[in-house]
């Protein structure tokens, strides 16, 4: 999330990792495999001082992404010493254990430490150290912590050189763990991870399920998956595929042709004009109340989160009350009429509701209806911007001739990437990135390549 | 005359085996001789909560129609839960919230804090300061084991408003958000579940890693900016919280059994009515015990997408206010719903008879209130605001309902319950809605 970053951990979260690192010490010091993998000695003494120093040295730079200074290893191994040789422990394994505990405790592992070094002409400037660059590669291309032969590489490269960083990249673009991470991205963008937990209204959707959830998260990472790793293609399919993935629950509820077994990749049927993204149950269904659907929740998901438009919110003192709200039966059009006849709600809503207003052909759990409970649905719609569309492909359509879905792709990537919005001193490197991606062809792997190597991937604030 | 007993000898040395239908608290032995202040000199604890419920009430059918005290007010439609705790619960109305901008619902928060929000862009935004709660925490939070507490009972919290404000009753700081823990399972692991017992060796080997935990932040301490040092600064006050949390003791008093509600859904329905009784049992223990003094509740998210199936309703309570014609009905017994579970609380409270004298509920200051009058206009002016307790006798007795002929700051009404804790505080808040002058009339 934006500005998590910025955020502090409260009490409560300080605790928590305090019991996750001595859960995570307690079965790493009691497995011998394990111990045996990270403990560059063996001990000869339950105090053991020579072999925990060897040990913090190791764990350390793993844990804290750096090497440890000579007073970090000090302190570390009092932990050890005094654990060890403790009366109630006296042995070299409670001693480890402890060194596991205070290593995943310290902030040093707990937060990214990215403070950089000036640029010599420009003091203001400060790239990032080689083992801090190796560090925000790794958490954005692989989701986790550089491996012990990342910062070998990062020790013995200069990453300043581009070549060498390039060459990093690519690696680990190369990683099985890349496509994990992309995976988690997107999961985390469109929040998919919020589905299982949503509730629907039960009467009016029996079949509303956690598996049928979990089944419409997977369709859409499948989906990207294809597109970014099985083919390496042009990302604007990822609006126009007339293909998508579904198991035997996610077929059945589009009413599709099952697979013999697990997800598998089958045609849309042309019937339901669903195409790529935007004829997904999965943000659909997100964006839906409990009981009906909401075309200004989907029109807004498309228009910040599809092609990053600004959307101020609603003006002060605004009355929200839809006209003509007599409990008699209306389509969602019909209700949201206001919105676009009073000229303080029209001024945003008309680019918003006429998107989703679009959609109303999805119901509230994504499924296609030919009407909304008896009523017609009259979804020819058009934007200024985006020209007419009256379905999921047409829509698909116009989003894909539309250049801002391409750059939106590059901006999201690169604020998660970074964990800000993009600044003005970024962009610059921003438009060299939209740039390169068109002249790729919107290849998303090189643009990944692209990223890491742009000079404000590099570079960290002044501290303030 | 009771044996005086020094309060922190209580909390560290060990009075086994003590066991009681009712949780008895504070030891009348910690009491001096007239039973009015701790045996250390310290006063007898007083408590605070903030009870959130999301997306406002009907003003027509909140606001008692008569104002006053005692017998010359009588509870409305809304209020009518509150009929076995009236005495003890003052209703004020007709307070214009001055936040300085409005993007609808955020600048309802301002009622808890006083400060206008801040980051904001789009429905993202940032709480400006402190809530009240945590200025009342950081006032006397430090005389029990765990600061304050923040507990919540809907999980449905608005899937459009994004930043902090609008997903956390409490704020340390703009930057420390508190969010609340939804399953009362943990709630209790938090407050009662986690004591170190006596003579285990974990606790001098915690203790001696969270010492080295803190003297490995040093030297990045020294390399920071500001913003990041505040971070690592609330890090490092975690370690203190965590150690003196390892170094106390159990409380003497009886502790509850760990309860059974661990807030998942059944069939997609939240277990409304299980979750907020079962925290404000979690909560009267808590306070029984002084494991704390102070606490925040949000009942339901600000904008409340709740659906409140539990009394037939199908519809996001959030949808209903906007189609304030059709589901007037709906929008007045989720209210109601409410009311009743806030009544819950404060019944238990006062069924709990506090060893310093008189009942939980006498000794403690309850503020309530929600994200804005109207859900459909998004009104800030006549929120719903609620002062309960009896404030250890602080606090005006019987109750009053008093309606604000000139819409009156409600950072005022915070800056008098914080007067209460901190008798030195002179502000609540800051910009626009910055209170200097306390509201009298709700003080005994």
């Amino acid at each position: 999330v934006i500005g998590a970053r910025e955020l502090a951990l409260p009490d409560k979260g300080v605790a928590e990792y305090e019991a996750s690192a001595r859960s995570i010490a307690a079965v790493v010091s009691a497995d011998d495999v394990l111990l045996g993998q990270l403990l560059p000695c063996s001990p000869t003494a339950p105090g053991d001082e020579a072999c925990f120093r060897a040990f913090a040295a190791r764990l350390g730079r793993l844990a804290w992404r750096r090497t440890l200074s000579d007073a970090e290893i000090d302190l570390l191994t009092g932990v050890g010493m005094f654990a060890a040789t403790h009366a109630d422990v006296n042995d070299f394994r409670g001693g480890v254990r402890e060194i596991i505990s205070a290593l995943l405790q310290s902030p040093n592992f707990v937060y990214l430490i990215e403070i950089g070094t000036p640029e010599p002409s420009d003091p203001k400037k400060r790239w990032l150290n080689d083992d801090e660059l190796a560090t925000r590669m790794s958490f954005f291309l692989l989701g986790e912590t550089p491996d012990a032969a990342t910062l070998d590489h990062a020790d013995s490269h200069d990453l300043r050189d581009v070549d060498a960083l390039r060459a990093l990249a690519k690696d680990m673009v190369a990683r099985p763990r890349a496509r994990d991470a992309f995976a988690d991205f997107y999961d985390e963008l469109f929040r998919l991870r919020e589905l299982e937990g949503l509730g629907k209204d039960q009467q009016l959707f029996p079949t509303w399920s956690p598996a049928l959830a979990a089944s419409m998260r997977l369709e859409t990472l499948y989906f990207i998956h294809e597109i970014v790793w099985s083919r390496d293609a042009d990302a604007r399919e990822l609006f126009t595929a007339d293909y998508t993935f579904v198991d035997q629950t996610l077929a059945d509820h589009y009413g599709m042709p099952a697979p013999a077994m697990g997800f598998a990749l089958l045609p849309l049927a042309p019937m339901q004009a669903r195409a790529g993204i935007v004829g997904h149950g999965s943000w659909l269904t997100r964006l839906s109340h409990p009981a009906t659907t909401s075309p200004t929740r989907r029109g807004l998901f498309v228009r910040t989160a599809l092609l990053c438009d600004e959307i101020p919110p609603p003006p002060p003192g605004v009355a929200t009350e839809l006209a003509d709200d007599d409990g008699t039966p209306k389509t969602k059009k019909e209700k949201l009429a206001q919105h676009q006849q009073d000229p303080q709600c029209a001024s945003c809503h008309v680019a918003i509701d006429n998107i989703g207003l679009a959609l109303e052909h999805y119901d509230a759990i994504g499924r296609y209806r030919d009407d909304d409970g008896g009523m017609p649905i009259d979804s020819a719609m058009n934007a200024d911007d985006l020209g007419t569309f009256a379905s999921a492909s047409e829509l698909g359509q116009r989003l894909a001739d539309d250049p801002r879905a391409m750059t939106c792709i590059v901006r999201s990537l690169f604020r998660g990437s970074m964990g800000h919005l993009e600044t003005p001193g970024e962009s610059a490197s921003i438009e060299a990135l939209e740039a390169a991606f068109e002249d790729g062809a919107f290849r998303v792997q090189d643009l990944l390549i692209e990223l890491v190597s742009s000079p404000a991937f590099r570079l960290v604030a002044d501290p303030k | 005359m009771s044996m005086k007993i020094p309060r922190r000898t209580l909390l560290r040395g060990a009075i086994a085996g003590l066991s009681a239908a009712v949780a008895l608290p504070v030891m009348e032995a910690m009491l001096d001789d007239h039973g009015e202040a701790l045996a250390d000199g310290s006063g007898l604890p007083c408590r605070f909560v903030m009870w959130f419920f999301g997306n406002g009430n009907i003003p027509q059918r909140w606001n008692p129609s008569a104002q006053g005290q005692g017998d010359q007010w009588q509870l409305s439609q809304q209020l009518a839960p509150l009929a076995n705790v009236k005495d003890q619960c003052s209703v004020l109305t007709g307070f214009q919230n001055r936040c300085a901008q409005q993007i609808t619902h955020h600048e309802g928060m301002t009622l808890f804090n006083g400060y206008t929000f801040v980051e904001n862009s789009g429905l993202y935004s940032k709480a400006g300061g402190p809530t009240i709660d945590q200025r009342i925490a950081s006032a006397i939070g430090g005389a029990t084991t765990v600061e304050s507490v923040q507990l919540g009972v809907s999980k449905r919290l608005s899937v459009m408003d994004s930043g902090t404000t609008m997903h956390n009753l409490s704020h340390k700081s703009t930057n420390q958000p508190l969010p609340p823990e939804f399953n009362p399972k943990k709630v209790w692991t938090q407050l009662f579940g986690s004591f170190v017992p006596q003579n285990d060796p974990s606790g001098p080997l915690r203790m001696n890693v969270l010492d080295a935990v803190r003297e490995t932040a040093h030297a990045l301490h020294q390399r920071l900016g500001a913003n990041d040092r505040q971070r690592l600064d609330a890090h490092l006050d975690g370690i203190d919280a965590l150690q003196k949390k390892i170094e106390a003791l159990p409380p003497s008093c009886a502790q509850p059994g760990e309860p059974s509600e661990s807030n998942q859904d059944q069939g997609g329905v939240e277990p409304l009515t299980a979750v907020s009784d079962a925290m404000s049992d979690l909560l009267a223990y808590a306070f029984s015990c002084d494991m704390t003094r102070v606490g925040s509740v949000m009942f339901s998210g600000g904008a409340a997408e709740t659906v409140f199936k539990e009394i037939g309703q199908n519809f996001v309570h959030h949808e209903n206010t906007h189609n304030p014609g059709s589901a007037l009905e709906q929008i007045h017994q989720a209210v109601l719903f409410a009311m009743t579970r806030f009544a819950y609380m404060l019944e238990r409270f006062a069924a709990t008879p506090d060893a310093a004298g008189g009942t939980l509920l006498d000794n403690t200051v309850v503020l309530c209130g929600s994200d804005c009058s109207e859900g459909w206009t998004h009104s800030i002016y006549d929120q719903p605001l609620l002062v309960a307790g009896g404030g250890g006798g602080k606090l005006e007795h019987p109750s009053i309902h008093y309606r604000s002929s000139n819409g009156e700051n409600p950072s005022d009404v915070l800056l008098s319950l914080l007067r209460i804790f901190d008798p030195s505080a002179t502000s609540v808040g800051g910009g626009a809605p910055m209170s200097t002058t306390p509201f009298a009339p709700i003080l005994a």
